[in-house]
């Protein structure tokens, strides 16, 4: 159970996602969204594995992001979205392979860039739908990419963290205009 | 129509039999899952303000059910689904068992003819799963409490009584408020026994939201949002 600190605790918090943004730009010329997502799109390489019905969960968040931003989210997308957000609210992790029903078909959880695309897609849906549950999992998925964010080196992965901290800043700060 | 209750050492536990208590309400059974974890220590403000919602913080249930010489039977593990207690349960003529933990209740409690009851701090079906009253603060300003029979799902169980509460003017909403908002729909519950609670309203899974845990950004939020009600 967190304990309350007052409004400071929301100080720190917009603080030091201020910082990480600041940290990117000063240290990395980041892309548009939509310059990002080109040169995304062209390493994209629909890796789904036919004979195993297995998906690289890159590759499956990538395609449904760029669904999201084309407007083009079907039953099956927004399926997809919340069975994993289910787990990764109950794990707080996203494993590198998954199967048709969105099984772990893989123990490796450590790859930074599907943190990255999910919670380019929660804050997608939120901006959407407004719906909490997103920002809840926008928060909680920015604070593991926050935390490491020194690891990150790949421009396209930066300019998309950039893209999300600053909407997930936004929102924040809407929300706390909405409700103080 | 018979009613037990199952309690444990938590606050919520503390705010239902002491209000209880005090509404003179009478159960059938009363069992108190204690595995023995130390009490906590409160400040001061907490217990005055706990008073005044018509629960005494510092009283731990063991000392109200001994104070008030009522008959419980202890366990000494805090598990809804344990064997041993699906057994007592079983030898039990109670109908209904007010539960105050959470959580999957598994097949074996499920068909051992017994009907639990849980308060849960969110109107169901919007408001289903963890936290809910932050969220319902944020959202629509107000928190709410449906009680409904449990099944093998999170919060779809059939909906028995609901009551929405005004949200707090104070910041202790884990300690304080949210249980009494269970407690209160609790008594309003159990006071109203003559709707039989067979007259209950079948939830669709499929409807409705479930929500997560709150990130504690969110949560000082609604906590701040509180605290500018005046």
């Amino acid at each position: 159970m967190t304990p309350f600190e007052g409004k400071e605790f929301i100080s720190n918090y917009k603080k030091n996602r201020q910082d990480i943004l600041d940290k990117i730009k000063n240290n990395q010329t980041t892309n548009s969204l939509s310059q990002t997502l080109k040169l995304i799109q062209k390493s994209f390489s629909s890796n789904i594995k036919e004979d195993k019905k297995i998906f690289v969960t890159n590759d499956l968040l990538l395609s449904i992001f760029l669904k999201l931003q084309h407007k083009e989210e079907t039953q099956q997308e927004t399926r997809m979205i919340m069975t994993l957000l289910k787990k990764f609210e109950i794990k707080k992790r996203i494993f590198s392979e998954y199967d048709y029903e969105l099984k772990e078909n893989s123990t490796n959880f450590k790859i930074l860039r599907n943190y990255i695309l999910f919670a380019a897609i929660c804050v997608k849906k939120f901006q959407d739908n407004n719906n909490l549950k997103f920002l809840n999992t926008v928060l909680k998925l920015n604070d593991i990419i926050c935390s490491q964010i020194d690891s990150i080196t790949d421009v396209n992965d930066l300019s998309l963290v950039y893209y999300v901290i600053n909407l997930e800043l936004e929102y924040v700060r809407d929300l706390i205009r909405k409700t103080l | 129509m018979s009613i037990g209750i199952i309690l444990t050492s938590d606050v919520r536990s503390k705010a239902y039999i002491q209000k209880t208590l005090n509404h003179q309400i009478h159960f059938e059974d009363i069992i108190f899952m204690n595995d023995g974890r130390t009490e906590k220590k409160y400040s001061e403000n907490i217990i005055k303000l706990s008073k005044n919602y018509g629960f005494d913080i510092s009283q731990s249930v063991m000392n109200t059910l001994l104070k008030n010489n009522l008959d419980f039977k202890e366990f000494s593990f805090v598990d809804i689904n344990n064997p041993i207690l699906i057994r007592y349960l079983q030898s039990l003529d109670t109908e209904f068992f007010i539960f105050t933990g959470g959580g999957i209740l598994k097949h074996d409690i499920l068909s051992s003819g017994v009907k639990f009851i849980h308060l849960h701090p969110g109107i169901a079906p919007s408001y289903r799963g963890s936290t809910c009253f932050y969220y319902s603060i944020l959202n629509e300003n107000y928190a709410g409490v449906t009680a409904y029979i449990m099944n093998k799902n999170l919060d779809t169980g059939d909906i028995i009584y609901q009551k929405k509460f005004q949200k707090p003017n104070h910041k202790y909403l884990d300690n304080i408020f949210d249980p009494y908002i269970r407690s209160e729909t609790l008594i309003e519950l159990l006071e109203n026994k003559s709707t039989p609670f067979t007259e209950s309203i079948k939830q669709n899974p499929f409807d409705g939201e479930t929500y997560y845990i709150i990130h504690p950004v969110l949560k000082h939020i609604a906590i701040l949002s509180c605290l500018t009600n005046d």
